[in-house]
């Protein structure tokens, strides 16, 4: 089974909305077609992010119980990794770095970012969810996230 | 069951407040929070063990009824993650 790391906003993007293609990734982690690989940070700023009065104010039923049980099941179906040894170093954007170590952590086949900015200047449609093939730093290959969840579908 | 905790002095004092605001004895008053907490953390297991869809269906509701484009919520999204970097940085520095 593919090890697969989520950033922030792909799980926070999973949780609003049941037709996005996060949401569509997380039930294949659900349905036990991928393994989700979480860390006590990640959780953490997911948390951090959904218990923010702006989000609040925004969406009155995110109750802190759906919260919870967000993260409790996201923990309880994910190889959980607690402390996770800081491998790389990214000062450009220090945020991504827990993500990125995570992947080195748990030897993840996959990860789900939202932009590529990670890995080169270029520009790109910043809207368009991909999956990096890991591990990136040895060979950057890009794939679009479409025809990778139809490969993992199918 | 008794047992011995120790409070960090901004807890004791916020704990005796609300104890005093409710007009409980102290004792009362954390026996109180424990099992409000505990009742608390039994819902949320439960709701757990159910999947993410009906977890999640309140929340999503809420998101499609305010109308919010994809890039509106990606834009919320990233202002929150932002704003809650720099709050555990803050935190982090004292």
């Amino acid at each position: 089974m593919p090890r697969v790391v989520f950033d922030c906003n792909v799980l926070l993007q999973a949780a609003a909305r049941e037709r996005s293609v996060a949401a569509k990734c997380l039930n294949l982690a659900e349905s036990g077609l991928i393994q989700l690989c979480l860390s006590r940070e990640v959780l953490a700023e997911v948390e951090d992010v959904l218990n923010r009065p702006e989000i609040r104010a925004h969406f009155p039923d995110l109750s802190d119980e759906i919260v919870g049980a967000f993260l409790k099941r996201l923990q309880k179906l994910s190889m959980f990794v607690r402390l996770v040894p800081k491998e790389f170093s990214y000062p450009r954007d220090e945020d991504d770095e827990p993500y990125i170590n995570l992947a080195v952590a748990t030897g993840a086949d996959l990860a789900l970012v939202q932009t590529l900015v990670l890995v080169d200047n270029q520009r790109h449609d910043p809207t368009l969810t991909l999956f990096v093939s890991w591990p990136p730093l040895r060979s950057l290959g890009y794939y679009s996230l479409r025809p990778l969840v139809y490969q993992l579908q199918t | 069951m008794t047992i011995t905790i120790d409070l960090p002095p901004d807890v004791e004092e916020s704990v005796k407040t609300q104890a005093a605001k409710e007009g409980l004895p102290l004792e009362d008053y954390v026996t109180s929070l424990v099992q409000e907490g505990t009742k608390r953390r039994d819902r949320i297991d439960l709701l757990a063990e159910k999947p993410f869809d009906e977890i999640l269906a309140p929340f999503r509701r809420n998101v499609e009824d305010s109308g919010m484009s994809d890039e509106g919520l990606d834009g919320l999204f990233t202002t929150a993650r932002k704003d809650a970097s720099r709050a555990r940085k803050e935190k982090a520095r004292g």
